[in-house]
């Protein structure tokens, strides 16, 4: 009975607060922070964070089928499993606990102080884009601008390829030069652009919205249960849509990337090529970096090898919020 | 969830944004002889 009392009970705000604290700081520094720490160790020494997850040793993704489909998702699963649970942890913990009116007022306005805000926020995460979206869609349904959530989705993306340690790829001290200088407007820029396009009349209605959010964000009873249910559903909600893609991306990985070769040289159709690619495909945390390793390695151009770099990790089009 | 949180405006813009940002990486590796 005492435990039914405590999961239905209303928590106060300090506790609230103090819950979403210690799942974003132990979350990330078990399933970041360290794992990242000890990575950077490992590069320095084998010149490697380990194999391509595209084609794995050989020159080729595997040809289109329900295997290539089952192992990509397997290893997918495997590498992300930890950082995906803390996202849907800290998503639906926001959902239930977040300080609403704080959110409001700090990352409710489509200005470029909410962008910021959500921006820095994002510097510590690290999340690869699906990892990220739960929180996103917390940070949104506690009353953050589409603006500030945008801002703080690539910029876990960024943090996460700006921290990769890209020691022993060729030019890899350009490459990390070069995700900063592109990723840092990225991130603050797209944010601000959004918050730009924004019509008058959906300025008008947020700033409503915003004083009512902050009128009605006292009498909230959130309890241990709202949490778990909020969890639940965004369980059921994400987890069989990543899958399923997933599992067809896992499939058409050779379709996606057909030769990786000198073939794949410096022209710009490449480049773009490559970058609409990048876009469009799945991968880990700091997945991109031995892909590029591979691919470079197998000779391809450097202009390919540096679009996908950039635009791998966010791939905004497949883990979409 | 796609789409629930961020409408499909706000989703094509930052595509296309990323999508931008890649070629000019490209470019500028090309142009710097990474």
């Amino acid at each position: 009975m005492a435990v039914m009392r405590l999961y239905d009970k209303p928590l106060m705000p300090v506790t609230r607060v103090m819950i979403i604290l210690i799942i974003a700081v132990a979350g990330l520094f078990y399933v970041k922070w360290m794992p990242y720490y000890n990575k950077a160790f490992l590069a320095s020494a084998n010149h490697s964070i380990g194999k391509s997850i595209l084609m794995g040793t050989s020159a080729q993704a595997p040809a289109p089928s329900w295997q290539a489909a089952f192992d990509y998702a397997l290893a997918y699963g495997k590498a992300i499993w930890q950082a995906m649970v803390l996202g849907l942890l800290l998503g639906s913990a926001l959902q239930e606990f977040a300080p609403r009116a704080w959110i409001a007022g700090k990352l409710g306005r489509a200005n470029l102080s909410s962008v910021a805000v959500g921006g820095l926020l994002a510097i510590p995460g690290m999340m690869c884009t699906c990892c990220a979206a739960p929180v996103v869609i917390g940070l949104r349904r506690a009353h953050a601008s589409a603006a500030a959530a945008t801002a703080f989705w690539l910029g876990n993306t960024v943090s996460e390829s700006g921290g990769s340690d890209l020691h022993g790829i060729r030019a890899g001290l350009e490459m990390v030069g070069l995700r900063l200088a592109l990723g840092i407007p990225l991130v603050f820029g797209t944010g601000y652009l959004i918050s730009r396009l924004s019509r008058l009349g959906d300025i008008a209605a947020l700033r409503t919205q915003l004083s009512q959010v902050i009128a009605e964000s006292a009498p909230e009873s959130p309890s241990i249960r709202g949490w778990l249910t909020r969890f639940a559903r965004l369980v059921i909600g994400l987890i069989p849509e990543y899958l399923v893609l997933v599992l067809i991306l896992g499939a058409t990985r050779a379709w996606l990337f057909p030769i990786a070769g000198p073939a794949l040289g410096n022209d710009l159709g490449w480049i773009a090529l490559m970058s609409a690619v990048g876009l469009l495909f799945v991968i880990p945390t700091a997945g991109e970096v031995p892909i590029v390793q591979a691919m470079l390695a197998l000779g391809v151009g450097a202009g390919p090898a540096a679009a996908l770099m950039m635009t791998l990790p966010p791939s905004a089009c497949r883990h979409s919020p | 969830m796609t789409g629930k949180v961020l409408s499909i405006r706000v989703l094509a813009m930052i595509s296309l944004v990323v999508f931008l940002m890649g070629i000019v990486a490209g470019l500028l590796a090309v142009l710097f002889k990474f």
